[in-house]
């Protein structure tokens, strides 16, 4: 009896261990989404891809075999129009060859420390690994390394912790890491540190915040519902109102929309959690409910249930942030993973590997790296197993083509995601 | 201890016994022996994923004490589980399941992060402005275990459910005073980050090493809280009183003592200890308070405590193998690229080999009896 007391008593604590990490992780995942606050990304987005000559080497030979001294590159990139894609995704090897032969310095070690969480758990983490291990395998990296943190007590000491491996270069992920890694990359002026969703009102030389135009991304969405609509209604299921980002996703989804079709009824809702995929769920079936027959869902997992019930009703959905098919589809075994149109992703993955390029390079550039449709970084995913008709992919793909070359403007506020001349912080 | 004599005749065999037994330090050798084969079953892990287990161990090691900053670094993690556990270690003996330990970190920070940002701690003498702020944590905790000790004793609402609910109620409400923006009520609005602006200096407890996370002065503060509940529990009337209550609440009401009472103070002190803990982190570690480092900080207080077998002396030692773990993990992973998860199995296996002692005993062939002790560590559940 005694005995099973016990056992009963450590099962309890076990469960309630296992329970707060589990539903931590959960919380942490939404705050980070709830305060991704980037109010000022208008500034140019820093371009540091390589000249565009393509040699497109057809398998990638490791490069650094002997030390390779880097490769001079000419400093021409600047006004440099986006790269010829054939794809609106770029994928991490094509742009590895827009590289040509530039290798890592022997010695060269860049590290990744983690928001809390892994480096498969189909967040920021994931990408930015990924982004990572494309630089290590593009560049022949001879020493790479990461973290997973666990805890919000342990960013400073797993910066400290990867900086005694002596690395050229540290990712970092999440913005409630910003103000270590801040204190870091000012305490060690020969490392590069790559922010992803940090935000400082000014960025030492060596620190790099990478963020995203969300305005951009939204607007291919709301063009992509448009055009999928038959009812002439569309909806979005967002996040909190007082975060900056969602706004402009609200306000990009509406101009896209209205692009395509001027007399179409966009209904919106932002919500007070982004941790509610109930709430965003039964926000979809109002909306479909009445009359909307695409759902956008730009609210974290908030969203995700929002565009899960479409799917689910029959109704297009649309994910943000990544590639939804994988995640909040299970990779197509989720039902209704036919009726995910596509996703407004943003390209962490791709941000990183410049910046770890640009590191190698020792053309690193400190500030923000605004991640905008010019620079890929904004884009749209797959089709996957959706039925998504010529006509509906052009009408996407212009969009996302007429906001790289800057034939269109979104018109929304980079700081606060209002529209510019009704109210908003930039006016 | 001559009011043990005076009880004896209540429950003439065992309840002297077990008064003694619960004073005594608890026999290290199980724990010993736990921790030994929790790192044995975990190489065996490491080798499992292919990692070379020694390579592992041995970047492990030295994460965790290989230089000055990293033995200062592994002390200053384990600091706040003394005080996470101690609150549960206090209710034990009054015979309370104290879950609430995270709650009451919680509202104990920021209870002093509060304080801490008063505009005449400023100019108060640090001398009297770290009292201050640590007592304010104290508060804070103590309000916290205070509400379900008199749930518990006013209408009999079971302690563990209602910590559970008030960790919840604690973590929401602690979010919303950091967070919100409309009113303001302590965020800083100059950080991205939610969290409250940086308390007075004179309010900081002052650094011993420089380390990450900085070793400060309250590790002594927890010690010497550690050593108070020690001699409380050992030599006050009221500890007394206290595991009496734990070991038979009939007893003590037939003694005189208001069960009631002890219940209410026992929760409320438990929650003082989270309290006082979380306002060491706050003044020493961050300057300010930000809700989620102290995530997980309360509920592995419970494993830390049941390690020590509530002991608040073991506590310490307990404590300090957790912390450490948990701060030479990165570099095992940095090193042997071994999931900082392999640490939290080994951490769980260690308290399950301690629990489930007759596993150790029999593999060990350790002599003695393990009911004892299991009784000591399951009064909880036991005595109502």
């Amino acid at each position: 009896m005694k005995k099973f007391r016990l056992f009963f008593a450590l099962l309890l604590a076990f469960a309630l261990v296992a329970a707060a990490c589990g539903s931590d992780d959960d919380d942490d995942g939404g705050d980070v989404a709830a305060e991704e606050e980037a109010p000022a990304e208008e500034e140019a987005p820093a371009e540091e891809e390589a000249p565009a000559e393509e040699e497109a080497p057809a398998e990638e030979e490791a490069p650094a075999e002997e030390e390779e001294e880097m490769v001079e590159e000419e400093e021409a990139a600047e006004e440099e129009a986006p790269a010829e894609v054939a794809s609106a995704l770029v994928s991490l090897e094509d742009e590895c060859a827009t590289y040509g032969d530039l290798a890592a310095p022997e010695g060269f070690t860049a590290n990744l420390v983690t928001d809390i969480g892994k480096v498969d758990d189909g967040t920021f983490n994931q990408f930015a690994f990924e982004g990572l291990e494309a630089a290590v395998e593009c560049f022949g990296i001879d020493n790479t390394s990461f973290i997973e943190t666990v805890s919000e007590a342990d960013y400073a000491a797993n910066i400290a912790t990867s900086l005694t491996s002596d690395p050229n270069v540290v990712v970092t992920v999440g913005f409630l890491i910003t103000s270590d890694t801040e204190a870091a990359a000012i305490a060690n002026p020969d490392v590069d540190f790559v922010g992803v969703d940090q935000f400082l009102p000014e960025y030492p030389d060596n620190m790099a915040g990478v963020l995203f135009n969300e305005d951009e991304s939204g607007y291919i969405a709301g063009a992509l519902a448009a055009s999928l609509s038959q009812s002439g209604v569309v909806g979005v299921v967002a996040g909190r109102e007082d975060v900056p980002p969602v706004v402009k996703f609200v306000n990009g989804y509406t101009v896209g929309a209205e692009s395509v079709n001027p007399d179409i009824r966009v209904l919106s809702i932002y919500n007070e959690s982004f941790n509610d995929p109930a709430k965003g769920a039964s926000d979809a079936n109002q909306f479909i409910g009445e009359g909307a027959d695409v759902i956008f869902g730009a609210g974290g997992p908030t969203g995700s249930g929002g565009v899960k019930a479409a799917a689910e009703a029959g109704v297009w959905g649309i994910g943000v942030d990544q590639d939804e098919y994988f995640t909040t589809f299970s990779g197509g075994t989720a039902p209704g993973s036919e009726f995910l149109a596509s996703s407004a992703v943003k390209r962490v993955d791709l941000a990183v590997l410049r910046l770890i390029a640009a590191s190698i390079e020792d053309s690193f550039p400190g500030g923000i790296l605004a991640g905008t449709a010019a620079n890929d970084l904004i884009t749209y995913a797959d089709f996957h197993d959706a039925d998504i008709s010529a006509d509906v992919a052009a009408v996407v793909e212009a969009a996302r083509v007429g906001l790289a070359d800057g034939s269109i403007t979104t018109g929304v506020c980079g700081i606060d995601g209002l529209f510019v001349g009704e109210g908003s912080a930039c006016d | 201890m001559s009011m043990g004599t005076d009880q004896r005749d209540l429950e003439p065999s065992g309840f002297r016994l077990k008064v003694q037994e619960a004073f005594q330090l608890q026999p290290v050798l199980v724990p010993l022996y736990a921790i030994l084969l929790s790192f044995i079953v975990g190489g065996i892990l490491i080798a499992l994923i292919g990692v070379n287990p020694f390579e592992a161990y041995w970047a492990l090691l030295r994460g965790m004490f290989g230089s000055k900053d990293n033995i200062a670094a592994s002390v200053a993690r384990s600091v706040p589980f003394m005080g996470s556990a101690l609150a549960l270690a206090f209710a034990f003996r009054a015979g309370l399941f104290n879950i609430g330990a995270e709650g009451q970190l919680l509202v104990g920070g920021v209870t002093a992060a509060w304080v801490g940002t008063w505009a005449w701690m400023t100019d108060t003498p640090a001398i009297i402005a770290i009292p201050i702020i640590l007592l304010a944590g104290a508060f804070g905790g103590f309000m916290w275990g205070w509400v379900p000790g008199i749930l518990r004793a006013k209408t009999g609402a079971h302690e563990v459910i209602s910590t559970i609910m008030l960790n919840s109620i604690a973590l929401f409400l602690v979010r919303w005073i950091v967070n919100s923006r409309d009113p303001v009520i302590l965020r800083d609005l100059e950080a991205s980050v939610p969290r409250t602006e940086a308390i007075s200096d004179t309010a900081e407890l002052p650094t011993i090493i420089d380390s990450q996370p900085p070793l400060h002065w309250g590790l002594f503060v927890m010690l010497g809280v550690c050593f108070l509940i020690a001699f409380v529990l050992k030599r006050t009337t009221f500890g007394f009183e206290t595991i009496t209550v734990g070991t038979n609440p009939h007893a003590a009401r037939y003694a005189g003592m208001s069960v009631d009472r002890i219940i209410i103070l026992a929760m409320a002190i438990s929650g003082a200890c989270a309290g006082i803990a979380a306002a060491s982190e706050v003044s020493g570690t961050n300057q300010l308070f930000q809700p989620g480092t102290f995530a997980l900080i309360g509920f592995d207080g419970i494993a830390v405590a049941l390690l020590a077998r509530a002991n608040p002396i073991g506590i310490i030692p307990s404590a300090l193998l957790w912390g450490s773990l948990l701060s030479g993990a990165p570099l095992m992973q940095q090193e042997a690229d071994v999931s900082i998860d392999v640490v939290r199995i080994i951490q769980s296996m260690v308290l399950l080999f301690v629990a489930a002692d007759a596993i150790v005993r029999y593999i060990f062939r350790v002599r003695g009896e393990a009911e004892a002790h299991i009784k000591a560590s399951t009064t909880g559940w036991a005595g109502q």
